[in-house]
C-alpha cells in the first residue's frame, strides 16, 4: 500500500520532483567523475610504480654509490637482485649544423636534462624510440627528446656539443618509461652512455648531479624477502643521508600530486554537493506547500504520522537513487572522456574500465544526502494535522521559519564533510571546506534576511511594483534568503576560480618586469666566475650552491623526530653564503650574521615554522657527506618579486666558504644578446647550463593553464547547480505567483505590469546573490594574494562578468517565458475553484 | 457542450440581481463572462452601452479595474500582501492615490484595528471584509459577488451580508450576486434561476 501510494504520489508531482532529481544527479556526476579519474590515475601509479620509478627501489643522492664496496648492495647482489646507474644533470647542449649557423647567424642551443646511464638501464619498461634500433646510445652517440631535437633543429645523423664532447643522434626519444617518476625538469631529455659521457669534461667535483642506483628484485623472491631486503636498504641509506624510493609505496612525489589534485577537487565537490543539497530542500519545502493539504486528506482518513513519513521518505529515495544513479553513470562516463586528457598529461594510458567501481557508492552518498536534506521536510509533513481540513484553520504548516533550516543545514554539510573525509581521508579539509561553506552561507543569509526585512519596513515609501516584489520577497522567507546565499556561493565560486587563475598568471608574469633577470645560469664554478661576468656584462650577480641533506636538529637526528617521510625535510638543499641580505629580504626575528657572524644561520620564516625550527635551532646538514653544523640567529621573510634567487637557508661566510661550490646566478641582458651570449658562454664553459627566463615564463604559464582548465572544469557543477537552482526558484515562484496574478489580473492589472512584475522579481534574487558572489570571491582572492601566495598586484578578470552575464541572461530568458505564461492566465479560474 | 444556453439578462443602473442555481447549474461561467475575465462563444456582454466582447484584453483589463468590482467566495487575498495593501491593490493598479481611501473602506468594514496584518493572521469573515472593502474602495457602478458567504459560517455569513448589501446600497452600485442562499437571495431587487444553462426569472420586486 506505501509503494502504491508513493508511487502515485510521485507521478502527479514528477515535474516538482524533476528539479531535485537533476541537482542530485549534478552532485552525483562532479563526485563520481572526480573519484573516477583520481581513482584511474592512483592505480596506474601503483601499478606501474616500478616502471615510474625505475626498479622495486631507487637509491638517490648527490654521490654515487659504490656499488662495488657497500655492503647492503653486496647483501642485495648476492640475493639475485639486478642493478643499473643512473646520473642527471642539467646540461647545455648545441647543434653544430653549419646551415642553421648561417640561417641564424649562430649555433642553436638548448637547456637539456641529460641522463647518463648503464648498460642495465631500463630495469623495467623500454625506452619508446623513434627508430627500432639502436636500443641504447653508443659511446659516440646519444638520444635526444623529440623536444630537444626540434630546438635544436637536429634530426637523427647530426652532430651535437655537449660539454667538450661531440656527439651524434642516434635514436629520437618518444618517451622515457620512468621521465614520470624523474619529477619536474627544467630541459627536455638527452640520454647518453657512461662511456661516452667522460668527453663532455662536465662533470666537476660541485656540479648539481643526481646519482641515482636502481635495484630490481629477481623473480620467484618471496614478499618476506622482498620486505626483508627493502627494510635493510632503507635503514642503510636513509642515514647516510640518500633519498630511498620503494615501488611498493608507489611513486611518492606522483602520488603526492595526485592527492593534492583530488584534495582541492573534492573540496569544490564538497561546494558542489552542498549547492545540491540546498537545491533540495528548496524543492521539498514547494512541494511541501502542494502536498500539505494531500498530507491532511491522508491524516483524515486514518494514515498514522509514520506511515506518511514513510511514503514520503519511499518518494524522496526513488528520487535520489534514480538522480544518483544517473549522475554516477554520467560521472563514470564522464571520467572515462577526460581521461585521454589526462593520460595526455602523465604521457600514459589510463585504462577507464573498473570506473563503475563507484556507482553503488556514489548513488548510496545521493541517497544519504537527499533524506538528510528531506529530513525537515519529512518531520513537517508527517506532522500535518487533519483540522486544517476544516475552515477556520490556517496552513501555516506550510510556512518554513529560519529554525526548519538550521538543523537541515547543519545535518547536511555534516554528511558531505563526513563523507569527503572518508573519501579523501583529510578531517583537515573537510572540516575546512564545511567550515568555510557553512560560514558563508550563514552569512550570506543573515544579510539577506536583515536587507528584506528592513526594506519590508520601509516599503511604505516605494513605488507600487518595488513595493510588491519586497512583500513577495519577505512573504518567501527562510526559503528565499537560503536560495540567495547558495546562489551567492555558487556565483563567488566560479567567480574565485576564474580570479585566482588570473592573478597567479598576471603576478607570475609581473615578477618578471622589466628590469628583472632575464637569463640564469647554474654549475658556475668558481675558476669561471670571472669569464662568465666578462660574459653576461655589468649586471652580472652571482650566488655560492652548496647541496646538501638536512641531517640533525638540535643534535636529534631529523628521522627519529618523525620526519622520514617528510619531503619537506628530506629533499636536498640549495645552501648559499653571504654577508648582505639582498633585495627583498627582510630580517623578522633575531640579528642578521652580517660580516661578523660566525658558525650562524638565517633561516626562511615560513620555511622555519614547517621544519620547526626556532632562534637558537642547532642545524646539521651533511655537505658531501661531511656533516656541517650551524646555530639559527636570525628569520628572514624574503618577498618573491622581481626573479631574484630564493633561499631558505643562507650561511655566514666562514661556515662553507671553504667548502668545493659552485654558484648560480642571473644577469639582465637587452633580449636579442640572450642567444648570443648564451652561445659564447656555452662554447667556453661547457658545464655551464643556462635558463633564459622567458622559457620559465613559458614552462609555468603552461601548467598554470592546464591546471587552469582542470580547475575550471571542477567548477561546473557548481555553476549547473547555480542554473539548477535558478530554475527551481523560478519554477516555485510561478507556482506561487499563479494564484496572485489570477487576483492582480481580475482586478484590472494589464499585463504588461503582470509580466514587469514576475519578470523583475524573478531576478532580484539573482542580482542579489550575483552581487554579493563576486564581491565575495573578490575579498577572498584578495586575501590569499596576501596571506597565501603573498602577491603584490591583484588581477581582475572580464571572465568573471561574463559568467554573471551569461548566469543573469539565462535566467531573464526562462523568467520571460515563465511571465508570458502567467500573464496569460485567465482570472476566470478563481470562479471555478469550487 | 453548451454551459450557457440563451442567457438574456439586463440589469439596470443600481439594481441588484441574485443568481441561483444548482451547482453545476452554470453560475460561475455566466459571472465569469458578466465580469469579463471571460469571453462568450456566442453572444454580446454590453456594460454601460459599451459592447465588451469586442474590446481588447488591455482594455477589458481597464474596464474590470474602473468598472467591475468582485468579491470571490475564497476571499482570494494576496497572502504577501496586509489588509492596508490588499484593499489598495485596484487602486495603485489604476494609479491614484490609494492608502486614505483604503483606510477608509477597511474602517467602514469595522477593520481599522487590522490594516497591517497579512491574510493568513485573520480569520475567515475578516478575509472576506477585507475583500468586500477592496471591493468598495474600487469604487466601481458594478459589483459582482461570488457567493461570498459560502466558505463562512451562518452568523458570520449574514454579518457579511448585511455588510455588503449595505455598502452597495450606500453608494449606489448595481448588484450581481451569485448564491445558493435564499437568505442572501432575497435581498436583491430581482431573482433568476440557472438550470442547465438556462436563465429564468423566479421573482421581483
Amino acid at each position: 500500500m506505501i509503494l502504491r501510494l508513493a508511487a502515485r504520489i510521485l507521478r502527479r508531482n514528477a515535474g516538482r520532483l524533476l528539479i531535485t532529481g537533476l541537482s542530485l544527479a549534478v552532485g552525483a556526476f562532479a563526485l563520481a567523475a572526480v573519484l573516477g579519474i583520481v581513482q584511474s590515475a592512483e592505480r596506474f601509479l601503483r601499478a606501474e610504480s616500478n616502471v615510474l620509478i625505475g626498479g622495486d627501489v631507487s637509491i638517490s643522492s648527490a654521490t654515487r654509490v659504490d656499488a662495488d664496496k657497500d655492503p647492503v648492495i653486496l647483501e642485495a647482489l648476492a640475493a639475485g637482485m639486478q642493478l643499473a646507474h643512473t646520473t642527471e644533470m642539467l646540461v647545455m647542449t648545441r647543434n653544430l649544423n653549419a646551415a642553421l649557423v648561417r640561417a641564424n647567424g649562430t649555433n642553436p642551443t638548448a637547456l637539456a636534462s641529460a641522463k647518463i646511464a648503464d648498460s642495465a638501464y631500463p630495469l623495467y619498461g623500454a625506452l619508446l624510440l623513434e627508430q627500432a634500433q639502436p636500443l641504447l646510445p653508443s659511446a659516440g652517440g646519444i638520444f635526444a627528446s623529440q623536444l630537444l631535437a626540434r630546438r635544436l633543429g637536429a634530426a637523427i645523423g647530426d652532430a651535437i656539443m655537449v660539454g667538450d664532447g661531440s656527439f651524434i643522434v642516434e635514436n629520437i626519444i618518444v618517451r622515457e618509461p620512468d621521465e614520470l617518476g624523474s619529477g619536474f625538469r627544467l630541459g627536455p631529455p638527452l640520454l647518453a652512455t657512461e662511456a661516452g659521457w667522460q668527453r663532455t669534461g662536465i662533470l666537476r667535483e660541485n656540479s648539481r648531479i643526481t646519482n641515482t642506483l636502481l635495484l630490481r628484485f629477481p623473480a620467484g623472491l618471496s614478499r618476506s624477502a622482498e620486505a626483508r631486503l627493502t627494510g635493510r636498504i632503507e635503514e642503510h641509506f636513509l642515514e647516510d643521508g640518500k633519498r630511498v624510493a620503494v615501488a611498493t609505496r608507489g611513486p611518492e612525489n606522483l602520488l603526492r600530486a595526485t592527492q593534492a589534485g583530488q584534495r582541492f577537487f573534492f573540496t569544490v565537490i564538497v561546494l558542489a554537493l552542498f549547492l545540491a543539497a540546498v537545491n533540495i530542500r528548496v524543492n521539498l519545502a514547494y512541494l511541501l506547500a502542494a502536498l500539505t493539504r494531500t498530507a491532511a486528506i491522508m491524516r483524515a482518513l486514518g494514515m498514522a504520522r509514520r506511515g506518511l513519513a514513510v511514503i514520503f521518505a519511499v518518494i524522496i529515495a526513488a528520487v535520489a537513487l534514480a538522480g544518483g544513479a544517473l549522475g554516477a553513470l554520467l560521472g563514470n562516463l564522464g571520467a572515462a572522456a577526460a581521461l585521454p586528457y589526462v593520460s595526455r598529461l602523465l604521457e600514459r594510458t589510463l585504462e577507464p574500465d573498473v570506473l563503475t567501481a563507484n556507482i553503488p557508492a556514489v548513488t548510496l552518498f545521493s541517497l544519504a544526502l537527499a533524506l538528510m536534506a528531506g529530513l525537515g521536510f519529512l518531520v513537517r509533513i508527517s506532522r500535518t494535522e487533519p483540522k486544517i481540513l476544516l475552515g477556520g484553520y490556517s496552513q501555516s504548516a506550510a510556512a518554513s521559519t529560519a529554525k526548519h533550516e538550521l538543523p537541515f543545514l547543519v545535518l547536511s554539510l555534516v554528511a558531505i564533510g563526513g563523507g569527503v573525509w572518508q573519501l579523501t581521508g583529510s578531517a583537515t579539509v573537510a572540516a575546512t571546506a564545511v567550515a568555510v561553506i557553512l560560514g558563508s552561507f550563514a552569512g550570506i543569509a543573515l544579510l539577506t534576511h536583515a536587507l528584506v526585512k528592513l526594506l519590508h519596513k520601509h516599503r511604505a515609501g516605494y513605488r507600487f511594483q518595488t513595493r510588491a516584489i519586497i512583500a513577495f520577497v519577505h512573504h518567501q522567507g527562510p526559503v528565499f534568503t537560503s536560495a540567495v546565499a547558495s546562489l551567492a556561493i555558487a556565483v563567488g565560486a566560479v567567480s574565485t576560480i576564474i580570479l585566482l587563475e588570473a592573478n597567479v598568471l598576471g603576478n607570475l608574469r609581473g615578477q618578471f618586469q622589466a628590469d628583472a633577470p632575464n637569463l640564469y645560469l647554474l654549475d658556475v664554478q668558481p675558476d669561471q666566475e670571472q669569464g662568465v661576468a666578462e660574459i653576461v656584462g655589468d649586471s652580472w650577480r652571482v650566488f655560492p650552491v652548496v647541496r646538501g641533506r638536512f641531517s640533525e636538529r638540535d643534535g636529534v637526528k631529523i628521522e627519529e623526530q618523525g620526519a622520514q617521510r617528510d619531503r619537506e625535510l628530506s629533499r636536498e638543499f640549495n645552501l648559499t653564503y653571504r654577508a648582505e641580505l639582498i633585495k627583498g629580504e627582510t630580517v623578522t626575528a633575531g640579528t642578521w650574521h652580517g660580516t661578523t657572524g660566525r658558525g650562524e644561520i638565517s633561516v626562511e620564516r615560513d620555511f622555519a615554522e614547517r621544519a620547526n625550527i626556532v632562534l637558537g635551532s642547532s642545524l646539521t646538514f651533511l655537505v658531501q657527506g661531511f656533516p656541517v653544523t650551524a646555530k639559527v640567529t636570525s628569520m628572514r621573510s624574503v618577498q618573491s618579486s622581481g626573479g631574484l634567487p630564493f633561499f631558505f637557508l643562507v650561511y655566514s661566510p666562514d661556515v662553507l666558504a671553504d667548502i668545493p661550490r659552485s654558484a648560480f646566478g642571473y644577469g639582465f641582458l637587452p633580449p636579442a644578446e640572450i642567444n648570443g651570449t648564451i652561445s659564447k658562454l656555452v662554447e667556453r664553459y661547457p658545464n655551464v647550463s643556462a635558463l633564459p627566463t622567458a622559457d620559465i615564463i613559458e614552462l609555468v604559464a603552461r601548467v598554470v593553464t592546464l591546471l587552469g582548465a582542470a580547475v575550471a572544469a571542477a567548477a561546473v557543477p557548481a555553476f549547473v547547480l547555480g542554473l539548477l537552482m535558478i530554475v527551481s526558484l523560478l519554477a516555485a515562484a510561478v507556482r506561487e505567483r499563479t494564484n496572485d496574478m489570477l487576483v492582480f489580473t481580475a482586478v484590472g492589472a494589464p499585463r504588461p505590469l503582470l509580466f514587469g512584475l514576475f519578470v523583475r522579481e524573478s531576478l532580484t534574487g539573482l542580482t542579489f546573490a550575483a552581487v554579493l558572489g563576486v564581491v565575495i570571491s573578490h575579498v577572498t582572492v584578495l586575501v590569499l594574494n596576501r596571506e597565501l601566495f603573498e602577491f603584490t598586484q591583484y588581477f581582475f578578470s572580464p571572465l568573471v562578468i561574463g559568467a554573471v552575464a551569461f548566469l543573469f541572461i539565462a535566467a531573464t530568458v526562462v523568467a520571460v517565458m515563465a511571465a508570458r505564461r502567467l500573464s496569460q492566465v485567465s482570472p476566470a479560474a478563481l470562479l471555478r475553484k469550487h | 457542450m453548451d454551459v450557457l444556453r440563451g442567457v438574456n439578462l439586463e440589469v439596470a443602473d443600481g439594481a441588484s440581481v441574485a443568481i441561483v442555481g444548482a451547482s453545476g447549474s452554470g453560475k460561475s461561467t455566466l459571472l465569469s463572462v458578466m465580469a469579463c475575465m471571460d469571453r462568450p462563444d456566442a453572444g454580446r456582454l454590453v456594460l454601460n452601452g459599451r459592447d465588451a466582447t469586442a474590446l481588447t484584453e488591455s482594455e477589458l483589463a481597464q474596464l474590470r479595474n474602473r468598472q467591475l468590482a468582485i468579491v470571490f467566495q475564497s476571499f482570494e487575498l494576496v497572502p504577501a500582501f496586509t489588509a492596508l495593501e490588499n484593499v489598495m491593490l485596484p487602486l495603485e493598479i489604476r494609479g491614484s492615490a490609494a492608502q486614505a481611501v483604503a483606510a477608509e473602506a477597511l474602517q467602514a468594514v469595522g477593520l481599522s484595528h487590522r490594516l497591517h496584518h497579512l491574510p493568513g493572521q485573520l480569520s475567515g469573515g475578516e478575509e472576506q471584509r477585507v475583500a468586500i472593502a477592496r471591493a468598495l474602495a474600487q469604487d466601481t457602478p458594478i459589483l459582482f459577488a461570488d457567493e461570498p458567504t459560502g466558505n463562512l459560517d451562518r452568523s458570520t455569513g449574514g454579518e457579511i451580508t448585511e455588510m455588503l448589501l449595505r455598502g452597495v446600497r450606500d453608494r449606489k452600485k448595481t448588484l450581481v450576486l451569485v448564491t445558493h442562499d435564499p437568505e442572501f437571495a432575497r435581498h436583491a431587487d430581482r431573482i433568476m434561476r440557472l438550470d442547465n444553462g438556462v436563465l429564468t426569472a423566479e421573482t421581483s420586486k
